[in-house]
């Protein structure tokens, strides 16, 4: 078994196209350490080159934002859900 | 690829955009990716949340706001990811208005886009809706690749 990590449609290129990966940990940084060493080329996907976790990704267990948790620290039991979200954002250019 | 959206689905973009005018509207398009083809099923109308999410990662200069940003809070995004696949389809693209700009992706548009979705644009010139593009990142991230969209 496992938590249930949910992948986003913009991620997964990098897990043969899975849409859901069950992974062994304790804490979200488990986790995400464990689901890397299965798709290697997820984490620059994920972690910026200072080793931190992007800004542009956001990790939900179940519907909490672990920044509002304990971050990576954040505990975690086989019946939680993490979701990788991707933020998403556009624009036109400067105002007329 | 081939990109097919059906016409209710269009006009359904263009009533949002024309509602929020003059900010953007943002959304994601629902659907599956079947044979190589991307075939919109759904609309889900999202909530323009550049000024309200807990959270903005992005650059915020003192002129940007709702009438040149979309952005779409991550919490949203969960929620209607979890209900598409609930219901056998994905998040296969994201839309949003350039009210009074060209159907055209800026330089904001390609540096925070994500790989695999389909970037929708609508031009909506005083509140009345106009060219609809397409757009796909390339793999480099380098620029925006148009994707010729399919109306049924």
């Amino acid at each position: 078994m496992g938590v249930k990590v949910i992948i986003p449609t913009p991620l997964r290129q990098y897990t043969g196209k899975s849409d859901s990966v069950l992974v062994e940990g304790r804490t979200v940084e488990e986790v995400l350490g464990n689901l890397m060493s299965l798709y290697g080329d997820l984490r620059k996907h994920l972690y910026g080159q200072d080793g931190r976790l992007r800004s542009f990704v956001n990790i939900y267990r179940n519907d909490e934002d672990i920044r509002y948790l304990e971050r990576e620290k954040t505990a975690l039991k086989e019946t939680d859900v993490v979701s990788i979200v991707p933020s998403i954002a556009g624009g036109s250019g400067t105002l007329p | 690829m081939s990109f097919e959206i059906r016409q209710q689905d269009v006009e359904r973009i263009h009533r949002h955009s024309a509602e929020t005018y003059p900010s953007e509207c943002c959304g994601f398009l629902l659907g599956r990716e079947e044979d190589g083809r991307r075939v919109v099923l759904d609309v889900a109308p999202m909530e323009n949340a550049w000024q309200t999410a807990e959270d903005n990662p992005y650059e915020i200069r003192p002129e940007d706001s709702t009438r040149n940003r979309s952005l779409v809070d991550p919490k949203d995004y969960l929620r209607i990811d979890r209900e598409a696949r609930q219901k056998g389809m994905d998040i296969i693209s994201f839309y949003h208005s350039h009210p009074d700009h060209p159907a055209r992706p800026s330089e904001f548009d390609r540096k925070h886009a994500v790989q695999f979705l389909i970037y929708v644009i609508l031009a909506v010139e005083k509140g009345v809706p106009r060219e609809m593009t397409a757009w796909l990142l390339s793999d480099d991230g380098s620029q925006f690749l148009s994707e010729p969209l399919r109306i049924r």
